[in-house]
Order: C-alpha cells, then structure tokens, then sequence
C-alpha cells in the first residue's frame, strides 16, 4: 500500500480540476491505496467554506470530499493563513466559517505528511513521471510565475517550511518566474523573506537557466539572492529523475 | 488597543500593534506587562532582534524561523527553544513579536 498526498490549490469553480482530484482520490482508495491527506492550499481553501454553494447541473464538490473523508478516514486540511486571505476564519461556526470535516492546519502538516508520503498528486498541475528516484529525497519547487501572482508567494511559504522542517529542497526558476529572483525597485514586494534562504538557512538550492534569464533581460549581478546557472537538459534531469516530489507554483 | 500615558495605539484583531513605527520603549514595556513579562536586557536583545529580523524580511518570524534565526545570528546558545521559552513562557514568537510592535506570526509557518 502506497501514501499519497493531495494538494489541491483550484478554486472550487474550476469543475475540471476539482473533479479530477476527486476522482484520483476515489480511484486511489478502491485501489486499497493509503491517501494520507488532503491538503487545500491557494486557491482551493475556499472549498473549506462553509457557506460554499455550487450551482444546478454541477456535483457538489464540497459534500463529496466530505463524504470521502468520513467515509475513508481521510483528512482534509486546509491552510489557515491563506484561508484568512479568502476570507475564511478557519474556525467552526459561528466564531468562523470553517466547513464541516475540514481542518484548520498549516505548512507544518503539509510538510510532515509530504516527507513520509510516496507519491504527491497537485491539483492543478502536470503529473510528473512516476519514473522518480525513490532513493532521492529532494523536494523540487518549480517557479513559473510573475512575483505579484498568489503562487509565487504560497510556493516561497512551502519552501521555507520545507527548509525550516529540514527537507532537502531546491528551487528551480524558469519563464516569467525569474523575475521573482528581482528585488522590485518600485512597489510592494511581497517576496522579501525570500533573503532569509540565504541569510538563516544557508540554502544554495537555486537554479535557472541563462536562456530564461537573457528571455527577461536579466543578469546574475541583479538577482537578490545567489542563484546558479544551469542547462534546460540538466534542469529537466532534476526536475525528472532527481526529486522524490515536484511542486509547481 | 493599547492606552498608555493618555495616549490610544491601534491594535489589529489579535490584539498587536498595528503600526509599526507607534513602537517605543515604553509601549514595549507596557505590553510585556500585559504579557506577565518583565524586561530584562535578554528580553530586550530578542525583542530588538525580532523587529530588525521584521524590518529585514517584512514578516513576523514564527518559531522555528526565530529559533534558526537566533542560533545564527547571537549564537547557538540563545537559538534554543529551551532558552527563549525560558524568557518567553507563553511562546516566544507570539510574545516577543507582540511586545515589539509587529504583526501575530502566520499560525501556519
């Protein structure tokens, strides 16, 4: 029997997305697999309302992974930090307007749960190979969007907890995302504690390469913290043969 | 909110100070009073850490990010949770953010 992890960052509306998660989970447990934790990060704490309603003619995607849950024994966490930035207070009613079955939790048993997980299933996004080295233990962050985007700033809060919890992890910046390696010279930046890699955790895990660097226009001298330069074929390499978990922000 | 020497700071919902630069020694005292606390120059050397830590990094440190803070900036001996529990009963993120005027650190980092 195998653990899975579910990290689910779609916002309810998106049937698509919502749906396919919740047909993996139900296919994993017929299958006798252990789904370890439901993890609604992002977006995808809103499924955690309880006020969430989902329109005629579309599934209840909420009632189902409570029935799930219940039924399986299976967890559903929900971020309490990012809840409270859509606008969930991640407490029972009527203090809060936490959704029956869900738990209010944090990057702690996100983290916990992944390094004792086989396989990590994240909603939205490619599924990687399940070539994965299993000797590994690397945990790679993959970066490919704007600093202002939620998930540059969700995906550098995993990071650091994974560093603060001791996992072996890089950060691998490519496309739009290198110019989150930029200190913005006008505006909010949200992307300071990102220094604290560096500075407290001595972390020397990023990479990108110099084609997406020279695509933004950027140089190594402008980057805010000491990033390292690779080959897209090396890169693919970490990303594809070399991580026990990938996780896309 | 807190009300000292006739004058009102504003406090966000947790009860924290919600202007940084309304900080003063005093206020941090008086804060640490409602905490049960009383200042001593270790309180203070964490207190003052925490808010240059703020000032550097634009979030409030939750306590395994202080404690690794800590142990490398003022030394492996300080960057224990034995020893700042020890100044800091109730939790020393929680307290020692609070009495130098910064936001609650996130529940969840």
């Amino acid at each position: 029997m195998a653990h899975y992890l579910l990290l689910v960052q779609a916002n309810p509306d998106d049937t698509q997305t919502g749906l396919r998660a919740l047909e993996q989970a139900e296919q994993l447990v017929a299958q006798g697999e252990q789904v370890s934790q439901v993890f609604f990060y992002g977006q995808g704490v809103l499924y955690a309302n309880c006020f969430l309603s989902f329109p005629s003619g579309l599934p209840n995607l909420q009632a189902t992974w409570q029935q799930l849950s219940r039924r399986y024994n299976i967890p559903l966490v929900v971020c309490a930090t990012v809840a409270s930035q859509y606008g969930l207070e991640a407490l029972e009613p009527p203090t809060g307007n936490l959704a029956e079955d869900f738990h209010a939790g944090g990057l702690t048993e996100f983290m916990s749960t992944l390094a004792n997980c086989d396989t990590l299933l994240q909603f939205p996004a490619p599924t990687y190979p399940a070539e994965q080295t299993k000797t590994s233990q690397q945990v790679t962050f993959l970066f490919t969007q704007l600093p202002l985007h939620a998930s540059a700033r969700h995906g550098l809060d995993m990071l650091l907890m994974a560093e603060s919890l001791e996992q072996d992890a890089i950060a691998i910046f490519t496309g739009e995302g290198v110019w989150q390696l930029v200190c913005p010279t006008i505006g909010a930046d949200p992307l300071k504690k990102m220094d604290m890699l560096p500075d407290i955790f001595d972390f020397e895990g990023f990479y990108t390469t110099a084609y997406d660097l020279e695509q933004a226009g950027l140089s190594l001298a402008q980057l805010r913290v000491p990033v390292t330069l690779l080959t897209a074929e090396r890169i693919d390499d970490l990303v594809n043969r070399h991580s026990k978990h990938v996780l896309r922000f | 909110m807190f009300k000292l020497n006739d004058r009102v700071y504003e406090t966000d919902k947790h009860e924290y100070l919600l202007n940084f630069s309304d900080w003063s020694e005093g206020l941090a005292e008086h804060i640490a009073d409602l905490e049960g606390i009383e200042m001593s120059p270790a309180h203070w050397e964490v207190v003052f850490f925490v808010r240059q830590f703020y000032q550097e990094y634009d979030t409030s440190p939750a306590m395994r990010i202080l404690v690794k803070a800590i142990a490398k900036r003022l030394g492996e001996e300080k960057g224990t949770s034995r020893y700042l529990y020890s100044l800091f009963p109730k939790g020393p993120a929680k307290q020692a953010t609070r009495i130098a005027g910064l936001p609650k650190p996130a529940k969840c980092i």
